[in-house]
């Protein structure tokens, strides 16, 4: 029986372990650092932020994701994003970013499905009576290039 | 340690997480009573059935909702929420499938599973055509194994799984004498004076209840793991009936919190990680129970 014991707190222990280590402490400077979180909990955030953006309105918040762009057709406006996958890596969040400065797409913006961090404030802004929402960045951290 | 502890504690200042706690606590009770009798009934593969008619109606509440957009051209979906197309979907099948096998042309598991593979294809097939979202295959996924939607539960659905889970809980304990009468020998009870038509029609539609609101916390496909695995593990440390409905509800309970808490600390899918969890339970239960014997 002792056996089993010990077998058990040794799993235990490597257990508490492997959830435990290395996680990177949040940037204080920001009211939300996703990227601190677990994955599911990044999606979850993620999620809470669509479903719930009034609550967000004005926060600083630090994502990493892939980034993307889409041209909406009807405008031909671009749109900038994150993509942020859940555990399962079936479910994506994208999340609209807008880039403070002149800055000229693609030259200045990295490739597509680079992963990129960025840090900025959650805006909400309205187009044909629809509110939509975005962080604005000031700058954007390529972490690794996709090819 | 420590560090597990602070981490949990800064997770549980989100409310989505306490929302995820409490409904995903709620369903695993709630599934872990109807399982034993499920068990003894021979019938734990309902279960599986039933998440498949859902995903099915699932599918038409998004269709109903994709059509009616377009129809009224309302900028708001036509259903308030998908559960109240879905929940009478699910207990329809529920209660035509418990009362296949007498007096049918196709016997029970051949009706289970043809309404089973057959909402299926009817969910993934509607899907494909009214697809809310660019992204289908994730829709489908989520669905199908939960990912982490019982994180992304709303307050209101948090209070809809409360109240159901209440009513399921109410249910149960108030008709506690007949369905174990029913659960044992239906031909006794019936012969008795036990209408057993009435309490597996109320079985039924508990049983759909419970699909529907599991569906949030594991997804469609892993429903039965929900079901059985509790009642399975109470069983082989148990023999009465009462002490392996309040093991497997202690069990079911212990393994969706343990679930919760090692996906949002781990980074790994709920679901999965809530019945990987039933499984180690089950397997501790069976050496307990092996050793028990040659002891």
């Amino acid at each position: 029986m002792k056996k089993y014991v010990l077998l058990g707190g040794i799993l235990c222990l490597l257990f508490s372990y492997t959830l435990g280590c290395s996680a990177p402490a949040a940037d204080a400077s920001v009211d939300v650092d996703l990227t601190v979180l677990s994955r599911t909990m990044v999606y979850a955030e993620a999620a809470d932020m669509t479903n719930n953006p009034d609550n967000y309105i004005g926060k600083t918040v630090k994502m990493s994701g892939l980034y993307g762009s889409s041209q909406y057709d009807q405008t031909g406006r671009l749109f900038h994003y994150v993509l942020i996958e859940d555990a399962a890596a079936c479910c994506q969040q994208g999340f609209e970013f807008v880039w403070n400065g002149e800055h000229i797409y693609p030259d200045d913006y990295p490739e597509e499905t680079t992963q990129i961090e960025i840090v900025g404030v959650f805006q909400s802004y309205e187009v044909s009576g629809n509110t939509y929402y975005c962080l604005a960045v000031d700058n954007i951290l390529v972490l690794n290039s996709s090819q | 340690m420590i560090e597990i502890i602070d981490k949990l504690a800064s997770y549980f200042q989100y409310p989505f997480v306490l929302y995820a706690m409490i409904a995903g606590v709620l369903i695993a009770l709630c599934s872990s009573l109807l399982g034993v009798t499920l068990v003894l009934k021979r019938l734990s593969f309902i279960g599986d059935g039933l998440s498949h008619v859902a995903f099915g109606a699932m599918a038409i509440a998004v269709a109903v909702n994709v059509v009616g957009k377009q129809y009224f051209q309302a900028s708001q979906d036509v259903l308030p929420h998908n559960f109240f197309l879905v929940l009478p979907i699910t207990i329809f099948a529920a209660v035509l499938l418990l009362r296949t096998g007498q007096n049918t042309k196709i016997k029970g598991d051949a009706a289970l599973a043809m309404i089973s593979v057959g909402s299926l294809a009817i969910g993934y097939l509607l899907m494909n055509l009214f697809s809310k979202s660019s992204n289908l295959s994730g829709d489908v996924c989520s669905t199908l194994f939960g990912s982490t939607s019982i994180l992304t539960l709303t307050e209101t659905e948090m209070w809809l799984c409360v109240v159901f889970s209440v009513l399921v809980t109410g249910v149960f304990l108030f008709f506690y004498n007949k369905i174990f009468t029913v659960t044992f020998d239906e031909d006794f009870a019936t012969a008795t004076g036990t209408r057993a038509k009435l309490y597996n029609l109320i079985l039924a539609i508990v049983i759909a209840v419970v699909i529907v609101l599991a569906m949030n916390l594991v997804g469609a496909l892993l429903i039965s793991a929900l079901v059985i695995f509790p009642a399975l593990s109470a069983m082989r440390i148990f023999k009465s009936f009462q002490a392996v409905t309040l093991c497997s509800v202690i069990v079911s309970v212990f393994c969706a919190a343990l679930g919760i808490l090692i996906s949002i600390v781990a980074g790994t899918p709920v679901g999965s990680t809530i019945v990987v969890v039933d499984i180690v339970v089950f397997s501790l239960f069976s050496a307990t129970s092996l050793l028990k014997r040659r002891f």
